[in-house]
């Protein structure tokens, strides 16, 4: 029996924050890829040394609220749904709103430390289908007519 | 989620050091942002001002 990821006050923090802010079904679709020769059961796989630390924090989450559902998908069994969301890399968590849509929300390996809270606003943002920007900026965003890609690189702290 | 036009990723850059060196993350947090050819980057939490006029900045020309 492992231990959990997420601790039990953290937990308990937690349920009552999805319960408080959550609104519609937010759906996390998480990509791994499983090393056949790995153990599993929290054994690190070579080949994605986080993606079973992924899939266990992300099962944890998914217990502390109806609202949220997971899905794991394997990159080299479920191409398909890999293509479809353009996901090449493990561990990667696409963030869905309540009506199944794909805002291009991404986070790319395993939330640890203070990261893990950021995956935590996102997903509330999802599921109120709003955000916290001030309006000046949301207008600015909406004014946009490209296609623009931003990417945040950041460490656990 | 305010714009259809605009898709966001949070990387964990010492998970996926090709993708780091490829945008030269020295320091983080690290912010690239991509518009056609055009890429426009800086190091550090901007306030969200400073960081919209970033995007804005990738659009222009």
């Amino acid at each position: 029996m492992r231990m959990p990821l997420i601790q039990e006050k953290d937990r308990e923090y937690l349920k009552k924050l999805f319960a408080d802010e959550f609104k519609g079904d937010v759906q996390v679709l998480l990509f791994t890829r499983q090393d056949e020769k790995a153990g599993g059961d929290g054994e690190p796989s070579g080949d994605c040394p986080y993606c079973q630390a992924a899939v266990d924090l992300t099962r944890e989450m998914e217990g502390l609220s109806d609202k949220l559902k997971v899905e794991v998908h394997d990159l080299n069994k479920d191409g398909a749904e890999a293509a479809k969301y353009g996901v090449d890399k493990v561990p990667t968590f696409v963030i869905l709103d309540p009506k199944g849509h794909d805002h291009g929300v991404r986070f790319y390996g395993l939330p640890a430390g203070m990261e893990f809270s950021v995956l935590i606003a996102d997903l509330m943002d999802m599921s109120k289908e709003q955000t916290r920007l001030a309006e000046p900026t949301k207008d600015s965003l909406k004014g946009i007519d490209k296609d623009v890609n931003i990417e945040v690189f950041v460490t656990p702290t | 989620m305010e714009s259809e036009k605009v898709k966001s990723s949070v990387v964990e850059a010492s998970e996926f050091p090709e993708w780091s060196q490829e945008n030269d993350v020295y320091a983080v947090p690290k912010v690239v942002i991509r518009q056609g050819d055009k890429k426009v980057e800086f190091e550090g939490a901007y306030p969200e001002k400073m960081f919209i006029q970033q995007v804005m900045k990738a659009l222009e020309g």
